[in-house]
């Protein structure tokens, strides 16, 4: 145990010197996170045009939410499927399983640091931003503990579903024309695009019960009260049993990748 | 004399791989997507071997010949489909997080270093990833700095190291955490002269200093003559030869090289116990190669000075290389 907060301590480190490497990338990717919140403040101020609430939901919310989301996008952001597709793809797999700690671990471990750099560096200057900016005040949120526990499952969701699409990459090599299409698909049903209470009722039923909407929506929706009551321990179920699935079979093509594993090149 | 260590056992390996074949043209790469033709392939078949503790084995063989293969067996990233291995107590494949603990390895094409970032951070990374304690650390990097001057390059980005400093830093890497077997996989590629030299007294101290079993995968025979007690020669899959280096010159019989200067030009000496091997400098630099047992070299020097004035004359065992290409292409 010991060893593996060492082990997480020096991969904080070195994921935040490696960000720190190239500073103007650093600054560009502030930059542009500015921008994104800018035009969607103005593309939602448009829409509701002088009206009080559309669907129940006050303009000051939905700016917060629309910070919110862009905070939150980025704290869960995870980097695991791409990090274990290249490895095979490259075959630099060779060098991970010659290490002796579990390859999945490993990948936890460093997505762990990801995120703490992520922390340090994004999530924590854009949510002072958020509260000197002065947008969505007036807000009505709700940050108890559901709010917590669904975000640190959407968090674990994220991993695990990477962890499974990246898994693939053992039988096909290639897992970027799977990733863009599943992209696709989960760019409309996670809510990130457009929040889902927008959607046709039919629509939303389908949504509801997707494992995207589990990482985005569910604790979005609880942060500004659209999800309130019992139909928060309704929401926490359908999370808790994506998390389960998406666990189970991580490990289950974990595995029995072992069996398969080819390192190409040399 | 204590009994030598068995560090490495392997009985009868083989592996198989099972490969799509490509199919040509447009039409073949459409059927191929939905109906891709599947086919094993043996890459190696059949291979027995053993390394004692403290021995140099170089792994040789042409490019395909199936010695990476082995290496992936041996340090436990691939399954072998029959036959055994055993390194120290394990089997790697079995526990290959165990059989991380006690070897090193490097690939000569690949790094472990982390590319932006100063070489003190991988040093760092891989002390936290295999828990190194810190007195065993520090006496690692200082041996590393004293010896081969690898306190140089702590500070500096890995992208701006010259290939030769890279691979001595991911040697030190490597042995960090004190492993009893290094595994060196064609660490040599790309060096130029000076760069090979450097590594060859690198990997021949540690083995000495250190009593480190390494297994070197080559296809540069300077590396095998400068560093391994023994050779291993695979060649599609299989095990060709084996024994140690001088006998493996001898092997192939007792070929000597003659290289005369001449002091004006002429053509090649005819004779039935020379081979001409080739003829340069305008006719002035020749060089032969003398075929067959019991031909007294004397007989030989004296036909040479009877061709006319030889203003040098040096007599060399058959390089490595003639002898790999004659036992490859049998």
């Amino acid at each position: 145990m010991k060893g593996l907060l060492q082990y997480f301590k020096v991969s904080v480190r070195v994921e935040v010197r490696g960000q720190m490497v190239y500073r103007a990338n650093f600054f560009l990717g502030l930059i542009m996170i500015a921008v994104r919140v800018f035009m969607l403040i103005a593309l939602w101020t448009a829409l509701y045009a002088g009206r009080a609430e559309i669907d129940g939901i006050d303009l000051a919310t939905m700016k917060f939410y629309t910070l919110a989301s862009i905070i939150f996008e980025v704290l869960i952001a995870a980097n695991v499927e791409h990090a274990i597709s290249d490895k095979i793809r490259d075959g630099s797999i060779a060098m991970v399983l010659t290490r002796p700690a579990s390859y999945p671990v490993s990948v936890c471990i460093e997505q762990f640091a990801f995120t703490a750099q992520n922390i340090i560096l994004r999530v924590a200057p854009y949510t002072i931003f958020l509260l000197l900016s002065g947008l969505g005040f007036g807000a009505r949120v709700y940050l108890g503990p559901a709010f917590w526990l669904s975000t640190l499952l959407a968090y674990f969701i994220m991993l695990f579903y990477q962890m499974f699409f990246g898994m693939i990459a053992f039988w096909t090599m290639e897992i970027d024309g799977i990733l863009e299409t599943r992209n696709a698909v989960m760019l409309v049903f996670s809510g990130s695009m457009v929040p889902l209470w927008f959607f046709p009722d039919w629509l939303f039923s389908v949504a509801r019960f997707l494992p995207f909407q589990a990482m985005y929506n569910t604790p979005l929706s609880i942060l500004i009260g659209r999800i309130s009551g019992p139909d928060i321990w309704t929401a926490l179920a359908v999370q808790a049993l994506w998390l389960a699935v998406f666990f189970l079979l991580s490990l289950y093509f974990w595995g029995r990748s072992r069996q398969r594993v080819v390192v190409n090149g040399g | 004399m204590p009994e030598k260590k068995r560090m490495i056992t392997v009985e009868a390996l083989s592996k198989e791989f099972v490969v799509t074949v490509g199919k040509k043209g447009f039409g073949g790469a459409v059927k191929n997507l939905f109906h891709p033709e599947k086919k094993r392939i043996r890459a190696l078949s059949d291979i027995s071997f053993s390394v004692d503790k403290g021995e140099v084995l170089g792994f040789l063989g042409p490019n395909g010949a199936g010695k990476s293969t082995t290496v992936k067996i041996l340090t436990g990233i691939l399954t072998p489909t029959g036959g055994s291995v055993q390194v120290g107590d394990l089997v790697p494949y079995r526990k290959p997080r165990q059989n991380a603990r006690q070897i090193g390895v490097v690939f000569g094409q690949r790094s472990r270093l982390w590319w932006n970032l100063p070489v003190q951070d991988s040093f760092e990374y891989t002390k936290a990833l295999y828990s190194i304690p810190d007195s065993v650390f520090d006496e690692n990097i200082r041996y590393f700095s004293e010896n081969f001057g690898v306190g140089d390059l702590m500070t500096k980005p890995v992208r701006t190291l010259s290939l030769g400093q890279k691979m001595r830093a991911e040697i030190t890497m490597a042995m960090l955490h004190n492993p009893e077997i290094l595994y060196l996989d064609e660490p040599t590629i790309g060096l130029d002269v000076v760069g090979k030299n450097e590594l060859h007294s690198l990997v021949g101290r540690i083995n000495r200093d250190r009593n480190v079993t390494v297994l070197l995968v080559t296809h540069d025979v300077l590396d095998i003559e400068r560093l391994c007690t023994r050779v291993i020669i695979i060649d599609k899959g299989r095990l060709i030869w084996q024994g140690n280096v001088d006998a493996l010159k001898r092997a192939k019989g007792n070929e000597k090289h003659f290289h005369i200067v001449f002091g004006e030009p002429r053509q090649a000496i005819k004779s039935e116990h020379l081979e001409p091997v080739s003829i340069a400098g305008d006719g002035l630099r020749h060089e032969y190669r003398c075929n067959s047992d019991g031909i007294e070299i004397e007989s030989l020097i004296s036909l040479f000075f009877s061709a006319g004035k030889v203003i040098d004359i040096n007599v060399t065992d058959a390089p490595l290389d003639h002898v790999m290409r004659r036992i490859y292409t049998e």
